[in-house]
């Protein structure tokens, strides 16, 4: 019961330290209600991938994008720490879940101004890991609406599902960077028809390759915003194609990073404009 | 020796001690309140900052991204466009903070391809601008001159006006002699350009079935003659890349100060110096304690 009173304390201080934050602005924010097709990235360093203290704070910060509404969460790492320790990161983000549903009765969003389904008790959660091989992304785990276990889907490959109650949680590591890059490069020169063009065409066509990513090894789409986390302001080698026109958050400490720092992060995304070089 | 001399000792070292902290909250208080220091000075404290033992010496290669020169004409009451001749006069100035600072490689995203996109009126007084500046390059009194910076132009000739490029390739000309320092000007650039370019080169340049790896394509970017990127400078507070730098500055220090362009000051370049520094020697710190590479 005192655990219960805790949650309720700490949602309430949470929401109310969030409205100060943004300003004391009660009511709707605009923009932070349609997180349907943002897509975020989180960089953290090796000191946070690797600690099980580190991957708990992810894991907090998984359920806070699910509640939003956010499309698709990059998650990054460059030792690669958090693809090795996949099923154990899908196993945090069950009991999460699970434990959230059982102790926090009471909505758990901070600001009651998110999307109307702010609890992300609807909402699917799908766990992507590029395969062993590199071919491909394969689901290993997801949670269908509604229901209460998780579906071990482990090197099965499934179509991305673009569908708006759907977090789509992809774990990426340096292989999705430059190697991918790279790999792409010796893969189009195998190709005789790619040689013979002119120089303009051919880059038309590694363009054309880079986006449409045939092989699934390149990071899955451009994220709006990156948050990184580690002691010097970096992305620490986050897949550099994607980040042309990323909005960057280079924080300190993941440990200290609240729900309010996180929807501030947000709103500052959402009314930043962009001037595609204008 | 009596106990008055050790007092008298004592009493030295703490006045030196006392002066030397004086000098360096003055410094500090100066430098805040962005008062412009004479050059004299301003090399001091450079020194002070890149080159004291211990650092691994000054950073060897830095970029900047000078964005808010409309936004500070704006603010000036000016044409938007009257922004860019003071974003150029701030460049030299920078430039040569580099030079006292004993970096030898600067970077500048001067224009970017996506910049076409502005009003002609616009382009064509960037354009106008740039050939003034590459033409003044050519005089020896010119301050890119006189800090011996070997020019590069890195990006899409074929954009480029024929008379700019003109103006280019005779500054390229005139500077090719300087070999300490580089200063690399990425106009009609994009990372992504880049990209494509030096992929397209790794896979002209392959030899029988050699399989292309990441050090390959590093080798034929714009930048490959170039040290690593150490730090990325962004103006006027805005948190994005915008396409620059994307591959050499996967691991590079990254920092935003909010000031625009033409308001970049002497004190702001120093404090991005302290910061790099700071937070280099703390992270090897951490890393040496959590054994990690």
């Amino acid at each position: 019961m005192g655990i219960a009173w805790y949650g309720i304390w700490r949602r309430l201080w949470e929401g109310l330290s969030g409205a100060v934050r943004i300003g004391g602005k009660l009511g709707p924010i605009r923009g932070l209600s349609s997180l349907g097709g943002l897509c975020l990235a989180v960089c953290v360093d090796p000191q946070h991938a690797r600690t099980h203290e580190g991957r708990d704070h992810l894991v907090r910060l998984i359920e806070w994008s699910v509640e939003l509404g956010i499309g698709t969460v990059q998650l990054f790492d460059g030792c690669g720490s958090l693809a090795a320790a996949s099923e154990e990161l899908v196993e945090a983000i069950k009991t999460h879940r699970q434990r959230h549903r059982r102790w926090n009765p009471l909505s758990p969003a901070a600001s009651s101004w998110a999307s109307p389904r702010a609890d992300g008790a609807g909402r699917r959660v799908q766990v992507r890991i590029s395969g062993h091989s590199g071919q491909g992304y394969h689901t290993i785990a997801s949670q269908r609406a509604g229901e209460e276990n998780w579906e071990n889907l482990a090197e099965k490959e499934e179509p991305l599902v673009t569908s708006s109650d759907v977090t789509v949680v992809r774990l990426l590591t340096p292989r999705n960077g430059r190697k991918a890059i790279a790999e792409y490069g010796s893969w189009l020169a195998n190709l005789d028809s790619f040689t013979r063009q002119s120089e303009d065409d051919r880059k038309a066509k590694i363009e054309e390759v880079l986006r449409e990513d045939p092989l699934s090894i390149m990071a899955g789409g451009e994220p709006n915003l990156l948050i990184a986390f580690g002691s010097l302001p970096s992305v620490m080698g986050f897949p550099c194609w994607e980040l042309r026109l990323t909005q960057l958050y280079l924080q300190r400490d993941l440990r200290t990073f609240s729900r309010s720092d996180f929807e501030e992060i947000l709103l500052d995304h959402v009314s930043t404009p962009i001037r595609f070089g204008r | 020796m009596g106990s008055d001399d050790v007092i008298l000792a004592l009493a030295a070292v703490f006045f030196v001690c006392l002066s030397y902290m004086l000098f360096d909250v003055g410094m500090l208080q100066l430098l805040k309140m962005r008062v412009t220091l004479p050059r004299v000075l301003r090399k001091e404290i450079l020194s002070a900052v890149c080159m004291r033992d211990g650092l691994g010496g000054p950073p060897r290669h830095i970029a900047f991204i000078m964005d808010g020169n409309r936004r500070w004409a704006k603010r000036q009451g000016l044409r938007a466009t009257d922004g860019h001749p003071r974003g150029g006069d701030r460049l030299l100035e920078v430039l040569q903070w580099c030079m006292d600072a004993g970096i030898d490689v600067v970077t500048i995203y001067a224009f970017s391809i996506e910049n076409f996109k502005r009003s002609e009126t616009e382009v064509e007084s960037i354009m106008k601008l740039a050939k003034e500046h590459f033409d003044r390059m050519c005089e020896d009194g010119d301050l890119v001159q006189e800090c011996e910076f070997r020019l590069r132009i890195l990006g899409d000739r074929k954009r480029i006006p024929q008379d700019v490029r003109e103006s280019m390739d005779r500054a390229i000309e005139a500077t090719c002699h300087h070999r300490r320092r580089t200063l690399n000007v990425c106009f009609s650039y994009t990372s992504r350009d880049e990209m494509l370019t030096a992929l397209d080169m790794a896979i002209r340049n392959r030899s029988g079935t050699q399989i292309l790896d990441e050090i390959e394509v590093s080798r034929h970017l714009f930048t490959a003659e170039n040290p690593e990127l150490d730090i990325l400078i962004r103006t006027s507070g805005d948190h994005r890349l915008s396409d620059f730098l994307l591959w050499q500055s996967s691991f590079s220090h990254l920092a935003f100060p909010k000031a625009t362009w033409p308001e970049f000051t002497f004190y702001d370049f120093v404090n991005v110096l302290l910061e790099y520094y700071g937070l280099r020697s703390e992270r090897h710190r951490m890393d040496v304690k959590m054994n990690l590479p």
